[in-house]
Parts: structure tokens; sequence; C-alpha cells
């Protein structure tokens, strides 16, 4: 039975695949998202900006990779919408960058729930960087001018709260009736 | 032994369809981003979706300011007596000196007033209206701060400028907000002359981090690092003799034709928390149809 045995994981790990949860709310995921947006329009600048997480995209990619048949690439989408209103700027180029996101989400969504948390903020970043080199290209496509790149740092503070934001957006799916 | 399930099915019967594949709803919402970004940015025909949705987000940019503005109230009540003593007194000092200017300067619009009556120029800066900076935009490849425009009425093209000098122009409304280009943005353009020489030129920003810079000036022309560069005013959009920006050391290449001015803004770019909506200017007057006339440089309005 136990060919292969997980390396321990830290005390604060989420539910492993095998484990039963509570489906999520749609009004759950929904406020999550939500709160996500406004959080990342707190008005920042300069360096603070670039190291403020993407809640936004870390709310979503944890819907998308844990309930990829619900959030996908289409509400992915919807949000890369709303983000570039926000942000005033193209029309479409974090619906595509976040287009994208839904879909690595979707298609690592196996592999990446396998690994313990610490693992799967890499692969979380590794994500989130190819999302912001999306946006990069096309804007300097665009005409833009390249701004300096610590604004990629937002990536790296994105995949570190991502432990954290895991274990809170799984709070309340968690069974706790279970007591032995 | 039942020897009809002999291999595994290799798609999910249909009871377990999950709809499109990944690859294809990946296709159709990347082929949708791309149609988009192309009409955005070639026709400009989604500014109504972008209204509606602007205006729907704004309960949610109101709520995201809270948390500073809330910090910035705490930081006001704990204000010590000394600090607030010594503004107050550079304030008084100020006041002096500003009324005095204010005394001749009314007695200059006085006589201003005078001479457009005799000229009978319709042309005034009153009207400006004041509004206050609610944000910066998030987007690191742009200049642009948002601005209230609840209770205002100004359309997209019009001038802002804080106490200090030109701030931008404002290049997009929404209902309650306005978006404005900061002189920094890449490829912006403002007409100015030099206020020392009269020299005219256009300054051209360049994207967040450098500074403008005048381009197309000759090696002869006459600049000097702390040159004043005032709004020309030929554009119709800004009105003259607005500060914009003041001129660093310019650099001589002597294998180009012409000088390298780099010149920093003026106004608050970062800082300005109030700002003075300017009314449009008037219309310039039609081009003379006569082919006699030096050609002239057309306004260089905002390229984008």
């Amino acid at each position: 039975m136990a060919l292969f045995q997980f390396p321990a994981a830290p005390a604060f790990d989420i539910a492993r695949p095998e484990d039963i949860l509570l489906p999520p709310r749609a009004w759950f995921v929904a406020f999550t998202l939500g709160l996500a947006f406004i959080l990342n329009l707190m008005p920042l600048t300069g360096l603070w900006l670039a190291l403020r997480p993407d809640f936004f995209a870390i709310v979503l990619l944890y819907w998308c990779i844990h309930h990829p048949r619900w959030i996908g690439v289409g509400v992915a989408w919807l949000c890369g919408l709303l983000t570039d209103v926000a942000e005033a700027n193209l029309f479409g180029q974090h619906a595509l960058a976040y287009t994208l996101l839904g879909f690595s989400a979707e298609y690592f969504h196996r592999r990446v729930l396998r690994f313990p948390l610490w693992h799967q903020a890499l692969h979380v970043l590794t994500i989130l960087l190819a999302t912001q080199l999306v946006v990069l290209v096309l804007r300097l496509m665009s005409g833009a001018s390249l701004p300096s790149l610590i604004f990629l740092l937002s990536s790296v503070s994105s995949a570190l709260i991502w432990p954290v934001a895991s274990m809170l957006l799984q709070w309340p799916q968690r069974v706790r009736s279970l007591t032995d | 032994m039942s020897n009809r399930v002999t291999s595994l099915p290799t798609e999910p019967p249909p009871f377990f369809r999950r709809g499109l594949s990944p690859f294809a709803r990946l296709t159709i919402f990347g082929l949708a981003s791309v149609v988009l970004m192309f009409i955005d940015g070639q026709f400009k025909t989604l500014e109504t979706v972008r209204r509606a949705v602007a205006t729907a987000l704004y309960p949610a940019q109101q709520a995201a300011l809270w948390p500073a503005q809330a910090v910035q109230a705490i930081g006001e009540f704990f204000d010590s007596r000394a600090a607030l003593r010594s503004e107050n007194e550079r304030l008084k000092a100020e006041l002096l000196i500003a009324s005095q200017v204010a005394q001749a300067a009314r007695a200059a619009q006085a006589e201003l007033a005078q001479l457009r009556a005799l000229t009978d120029v319709a042309r005034s800066t009153a009207g400006a209206q004041r509004s206050r900076v609610l944000f910066p935009s998030r987007d690191p490849f742009s200049q642009k701060v948002f601005i209230d425009r609840a209770g205002h009425d100004f359309e997209a093209g019009v001038a802002v400028i804080d106490e200090r000098g030109l701030l931008g122009q404002v290049t997009r409304v929404h209902p309650l907000l306005a978006e404005v280009t900061l002189v920094t943005e890449k490829e912006f353009a403002v007409p100015v002359k030099v206020e020392r020489t009269g020299m005219r030129a256009i300054l051209f920003g360049r994207g967040p981090g450098k500074a403008p810079e005048l381009r197309f000036v000759p090696t002869s022309a006459d600049l000097r690092a702390g040159d004043v560069l005032l709004t020309s005013g030929i554009d119709g959009v800004y009105p003259a003799n607005v500060h914009v920006a003041t001129v660093e050391t310019p650099r001589r290449d002597p294998e180009s034709v012409f000088v390298t001015v780099e010149a920093t803004p003026v106004a608050g770019l970062t800082s300005a928390s109030h700002v003075l909506v300017l009314p449009r200017q008037t219309p310039l007057p039609p081009m003379p149809a006569a082919e006699t006339d030096p050609p002239r440089k057309q306004d260089a309005r905002r390229r984008q």
C-alpha cells in the first residue's frame, strides 16, 4: 500500500487531495475574490507597490487550482478585464495574462496539490512570473518603455503569502465535526 | 470473468463530460483578449464599456482608500503642537509675501481687464475647478493619477495644474473620477517656451523614472541649467505661462545636431493632493490659406 511516502509536511499544511472537504459556497468564493480585488486597489506607489502581493491573482489561483471545474479560464478572463479597467490600461492585457494563469492552474492542479505548501508556492511563483511577463511583453509591444524590473517582486511576495492564503481560504471548508 | 472490459476507456464517458477542454478555452479567451486589445488600441470604441465598469468599481476604490485615509487621520491627530506652531509661523510669513504679491496682481489685473475690454478678447482662466487627487495609477508602465470628478464638470483634454506648476492633462473622464496623464508619461508632449529667452520647444515625457526632455533643440540654442520652462500657450490646450519644468544641464554631443536637454517637472507629480482643472482654452483661429506663410508647426498635443 505505502509504496511511496510523502515527505513530512509542515504542521500548518493544508488538506491533502484525498482528504474530504466541504464544497465551498459560491458566495464565499465571490466574497474572497471581491476582497482581494479591493486589497489590490490600495493606493500604493513605488517600492511599496512592487512589494504588494497581487492578492487578486493569488485568490484566483487558489480557486482555480482547488476547484478547476467551477473557477477556470472564463472567470479568470473576467477578473482580468476588471483589473484592466481598474488600472486604466489597455483593455485585455490582464485578461490575456489571467487567462493564461487560469489555464496553467487548471493544467497543473493535480500536480501542484500533491506537494506541501512551500513547494506549491514555488509552482505558484512560476505561474505568477509567467503572468507578469505576459503583461510586460504586451506593454512593450504597445509602446511603453521598460519599467524598473523590481515590479516583478510582486510575484515573489505573492508566492510568499500563498501558504497563508491557502490555509485561510480552506478554513471554512474543513470538516470540524470529526473527533476521534 | 467478463471479457468485455479489457481495456480502459481512453475518454471519459459522456456522463462526465466537462465541457470544452482547457486548451480550447485558453484559445477562445486568449483570442477574445487579443481582439479586445486590438479594438481598444486602434478604435477607442470600448470607452462606454470602460466607463460603465469604472463607475461600478467606484465604491470598491473608495473602500480601498479607506485604510490610507485612516492612517493619515491618525497621523494628523498626533501632529505635535510645536510642528503646528512652526508651520503656522511659516504660513504667516508666506501670507505676508503673498498679500504683497496679491496687491500687485490686483493692480495688474485691473489693467489687464481694461486692455481686454479694449481688445475684446473673450478669454479667461476663471472657471477653473478644484479637485483632489484620489490615488495614483497602479500600473508600473504609465504615469497617471486619478482625480475626483464628482460634482465637477470637465471634459477630457483639459489641463491640470497644482500650486507649483503643470501636472498634466485629463485624458479620460468617467462619471465620478477622471484620469490625468502626467507630463512624465512617455511621448506626452507639452509646447513650452524658455522664460529667459522666449525660445519655443516641445517637452516630451520619457516614461517612469526619467526626466522629460526637450527634443530638436539645435546646438546653438541658448539654454542653461536652471532655465524655467513655461507653457507657450500656442496649442490651445494649456494656458500660456504655466510653469512646467526646470532645465537640467544641457549635454552637447559632438555627433548629434541636437542638444540633449532634460528638464525636471516642478509640479508635485507624486505628492499633489489638490489640483486645479483649467477650462479648455479658446480654439485656435483657422490656418491661413495663403501659401506665402512660412510652414508652421501644428499644435503638438498629446500623441497617443
